[in-house]
């Protein structure tokens, strides 16, 4: 409302930082906690990775997952075969518990990807301004401008069908927007008082990057971060339905759906389990990012 | 403001031409060869040398890319290298489904998507709220293609009310409109809320309660307005994405749009019509961001002001 | 041709005075009428405060009673008691100051009155406010929507933001008009320029938009919209707190005179007794949600009668003797979220006794205009520092 009251709020976490230390990251993990979405969202979350992890330990992937069996193709859901089989006859439940470990790396390591070259690029953009900042972000307008779809497609025919290369073509066609997000969060702290404070006292440039802003602006990085893997979940698996990306026989969920989509009138059952996963998947990604943003922000909450 | 479209559209240049060669740059990078899937296996080493030859493929990169860019600045976008017809005409002719499917989904995703979204930020923490914000993690979470697949395993399959693929008329136009609409509806209805929310905190809110100002003033008429730019902002983003790249949706459909032209055109290594196609939507893409713009500074006075500048 | 467009100008305006002066000339009569109508009983009530000095003629009718108001607001961390127990008075034309620091409940008391408390997480939870004999808290919405911006206007403490950003200044002041007088768009917009040009800015300006303003004169925007509609009741939020001290001086002065012009009370709401001294007739002062000293203006800045009143006084840097060091209230106003049993001063106060943790202090009337909220006076030869040296 007032300046007062914003001045007093800025005064207060200031000083709350400089006494407490942790205590910023402490009240966000208070908040994090009494968010009954979050909670369950990485409950979710985690059961789908622990099931990722025990892939193998559950099934043999030679028999249970890529392994034919023709005497059983195309069964309904029933006792034996939870999802139902597909037309090589294999059990559907097993492939889409398999096929967890899949687009959960792809949506990780792409991620990681995107961050890597948005946190570097967005970060000399905003601190160093000037034609860096320039080149940087017309360099994104151009990535940003077109179709991520497109892009990642374009990217992995030039690299070739290839888990690696999947992930790789997700990650930078994502790229651009954490360059963006971090870059305007990083601006935003250059302008602020403490930094100048720091450069005030002598601090070396890199220091203040590394010590003062990078930590100051990640907020919103860490935000864009979660919608970002929901996003490449999404992505990977769009690509994999394509075609592109993990090749067959590997149970990807997106492959799940290719292959099941051939056999839509006559056994639509083989498309409901492989897109609920997906779906179960970025629902727990996202209330969880929710959550997240809620508590990093609670202004937005409340 | 004309001073500030022009300045626009000036800016545009060197971004196009950017796409260009990152377009063309990756596409070079692919593995494929045009001559193998022009001549078809069966022909001689010979004919394939002649295809390439013809379409100037053993230039080096740089040659070739100069002579792209300079018939571009005559206005030829060249022609498939496939089909052997010119991108720009190609290019048009899939325009029109990829821009029902845009307005069918758009339509969609605002009827919807801002009377939910305002609702639940007047009645935030309410059964309301809580529902909207269940229907808004589902749409965005869902998997579109796979929301087509099921829609039309229900309606066209089971039900029989809808066609399950083809661009044919309105009918056919629903199916893929809901597809694409469901995930911008999530979107733009998360956004009105939180941007409502934000905006109904304003101390201007309590001075237009004071003035005694009813309920529904202060939401569509003092809140509202406020509250508009970043939903704009998010349809006008949507917007042009689904105009030039739903290739998901486009697949499942079987939606004679844009995305499936370039998504082919991938596959097969044809250059020239990628390229192209992908400059073609980058201008729309930067077109509707412009509008986007223009709107924007008949929302709010501050950013007209801004433009003159 | 231009002159004569001009004079009709001048003629429009003075003939609209004219006719705002009857208005307020019969108001005033009517007031008299009513009051003279008034019980005895109601007559004697009132007779512990005389009318304001300067003008016998004020109906003895009181335009806004607040009677033991509590105001909470419910968060999920902590209960926060914002108005504990606050009862004020106000008779028509006078005004109030409401002086208290930050977090002592003025501006949810202000809020109270137009029933604006955000909820959640704000809650009134008891006391009445009428307003012209009417109690608010029993209005229905419709009805209450009827008195805000009417009968009961506010003027906030920042007018950077209380201006909506999207709506000309013209349309923001006219929509007042519109919505509580029965007129054509033309002749509320016409109404609106009128009402600018009474805060000092030109009409034609009307069609712009906030952000082409500065400060002070949003400010002349907000009082203009405040005004529109002839409010018996002013609450100004701290009116020139977010602006600089030269545009203060004039903003209080354009208050000032169309307060007298058209006999508006007002509750002046601020943390700073120069504007006080400038502008009340009477002074309430504030602390953690009750009213801790009330009295006129000579009562309480001459006599001061209560320890927090006195460390006000006592923070302000002294003109004449520069040397003098301030004297600050030790210490933090105490957390609303936890207030103590007895007095909520005590742990600040100079002259604090055992007496006064144990019980909050009552209402003690040293004269018919004066009362104080503090044990201390249980000893009748209690006399603060401050005003041993007044005499």
């Amino acid at each position: 409302m007032s300046k007062n009251k914003e001045t007093a709020a800025v005064v207060e976490t200031e000083v709350a930082k400089s006494y407490k230390g942790r205590s910023q990251f402490r009240e966000v993990m208070h908040r994090l906690r009494k968010n009954k979405g979050a909670m369950v969202g990485l409950f979710v979350f985690a059961v789908i990775i622990i099931i990722a992890l025990l892939g193998d330990v559950l099934f043999d992937y030679e028999t249970d997952v890529i392994g034919n069996n023709i005497v059983d193709r195309l069964q309904s859901p029933n006792a034996n075969h939870w999802f139902g089989t597909d037309e090589m006859g294999r059990d559907l439940f097993a492939r889409v518990l398999y096929g967890a470990r899949y687009s959960l790396a792809i949506g990780f390591v792409s991620t990681l990807v995107s961050l890597g070259i948005g946190l570097v690029l967005g970060s000399i953009a905003g601190y160093k301004g000037g034609w860096v900042e320039n080149v940087i972000m017309r360099i994104t307008d151009i990535f940003y401008s077109l179709p991520s779809i497109l892009l990642a497609i374009a990217v992995v025919s030039a690299l070739g069908n290839s888990m690696l290369n999947l992930m790789i073509a997700v990650g930078v066609s994502n790229a651009a927007a954490f360059c963006r997000v971090t870059r305007a969060s990083v601006l935003t702290e250059r302008g602020k008082d403490y930094v100048e404070a720091a450069r005030a006292i002598g601090q070396g440039e890199m220091r203040i990057v590394l010590k003062h802003v990078i930590p100051n602006s990640l907020s919103p990085i860490i935000v864009q971060t979660t919608v970002r893997v929901a996003g490449a979940i999404i992505s990977a698996a769009g690509l994999s339905f394509l075609g592109l990306g993990v090749p067959l026989p590997a149970p990807e969920w997106g492959s799940l759906l290719s292959m099941g989509r051939g056999y839509l009138r006559d056994y639509p059952y083989m498309v409901i389990a492989p897109g609920l996963a997906i779906m179960i998947t970025v629902l727990a990604v996202n209330l969880f990012g929710d959550g997240l943003r809620d508590a990093i922000d609670p202004k937005l909450k409340k | 403001m004309w001073r500030f479209i022009l300045k626009r559209l000036i800016m545009l240049i060197p971004v196009l031409f950017g796409v260009a060669l990152i377009v063309y740059f990756i596409m070079d990078l692919t593995p494929g060869d045009p001559a193998v899937i022009i001549a078809g296996e069966d022909a001689t080493p010979e004919q394939r040398e002649a295809i390439r030859e013809e379409l100037g493929l053993n230039d080096p990169f740089i040659v070739r890319y100069g002579r792209y860019m300079f018939n571009l600045f005559r206005g030829d976008m060249g022609r498939s290298m496939l089909s052997k017809v010119d991108v720009f005409p190609t290019y048009f002719q899939k325009l029109p489904a990829s821009l029902a499917l845009a307005f069918g989904s758009i339509i969609v995703a605002l009827l919807l998507s801002i009377p939910l979204g305002v609702l639940s930020a007047t009645h935030q923490n309410t059964w309301v709220d809580t529902l909207c914000t269940i229907i808004g993690m589902l749409g965005m979470s869902m998997p579109n293609f796979w929301l087509g697949m099921m829609l039309i395993i229900a309606f066209s399959n089971k039900l029989g009310w809808f066609p399950s693929g083809g661009f044919d008329g309105l009918k056919s136009l629903i199916l893929p409109s809901i597809t694409e609409g469901v995930f911008l509806l999530a979107l733009i209805m998360r956004n009105t809320r939180s941007s409502m929310l934000d905006v109904i905190r304003q101390d201007y809110i309590v001075t237009a309660k004071a003035k005694g100002v009813n309920r529904r003033g202060i939401i569509w008429h003092h809140a509202f307005r406020n509250a508009l730019i970043p939903i704009i902002t998010v349809a006008g983003m949507n917007f042009a994405y689904v105009l030039c790249g739903p290739v998901l949706t486009e697949t499942v459909f079987s939606w004679p749009g844009v995305g499936r032209l370039v998504y082919d055109g991938i596959t097969k290594t044809d250059t020239q019509l990628v390229t192209g196609c992908l400059i073609l939507s980058c201008m729309f893409v930067s077109v509707i961001n412009l509008v986007v713009d223009i709107i924007y500074a008949f929302v709010d006075p501050r950013i007209k002001a801004q433009y003159s500048k | 041709m231009e002159e004569n467009k001009v004079l009709d100008e001048v003629k429009e305006v003075a003939e609209d005075t004219a006719k705002e002066v009857k208005d307020a000339a019969e108001n005033a009569a009517a007031e008299v009428a009513e009051a003279a109508e008034k019980t005895a009983e109601e007559i004697k009530d009132t007779a512990d405060v005389p009318a304001s000095e300067q003008d016998g003629k004020a109906a003895p009718e009181y335009v806004l009673e607040i009677d033991d108001l509590y105001v909470e607001y419910d968060t999920e961390d902590a209960l926060v008691k914002a108005v504990n127990g606050l009862n004020l008075k106000l008779r028509h034309g006078e005004t109030v100051g409401l002086v208290g620091e930050t977090g002592a409940g003025k501006t949810t008391t202000a809020l109270s009155i137009l029933r604006l408390v955000p909820d959640p997480p704000g809650v009134i939870k008891s006391g009445s406010i009428k307003v012209e004999g009417q109690n608010v808290m029993e209005l229905s919405e419709a009805a209450m929507q009827e008195i805000r911006g009417n009968d009961v206007a506010m003027i906030f403490q920042d007018p950077m933001t209380a201006l909506n950003p999207v709506f000309t200044v013209g349309e923001q002041i006219a929509e007042t008009i519109r919505l509580h007088t029965d007129c054509t768009k033309d002749e509320a917009d016409e109404k609106a320029g009128d009402m600018l040009e009474v805060v000092g800015i030109p009409r034609a300006r009307g069609n712009e938009f906030p952000h082409q303003f500065s400060g002070g004169m949003k400010q002349r925007v907000v009082i203009a919209i405040a005004l529109a509609c002839n409010p018996k009741l002013l609450i100004a939020d701290e009116p020139t707190t977010a602006l600089d001290v030269t545009i203060q001086a004039q903003v209080l002065d354009i208050m000032r005179g169309l307060k007298d012009q058209f006999n508006t009370s007002m509750i002046m709401i601020t943390h700073d007794l120069g504007i006080v001294a400038e502008t009340c007739d009477s002074v309430a002062i504030i602390y953690a949600g009750r009213i801790v000293e009330y009295g006129t203006l000579v009562d309480v800045f001459k006599h001061t009668l209560h320890p927090y009143t006195e460390g006000l006084f006592n923070s302000l840097p002294n003109i004449h003797n520069r040397t003098a060091k301030l004297k600050p209230i030790k210490g933090l106003m105490c957390d609303p979220s936890n207030l103590p049993v007895g007095c909520p001063f005590a742990d600040r106060c100079n002259y604090v006794t055992d007496a006064c943790k144990e019980k909050l202090p009552e209402q003690r009337y040293v004269s018919d205009t004066h009362y104080v909220c503090c044990t201390a006076y249980d000893d009748p030869n209690f006399r603060l520092e401050r005003s041993k040296e007044n005499g």
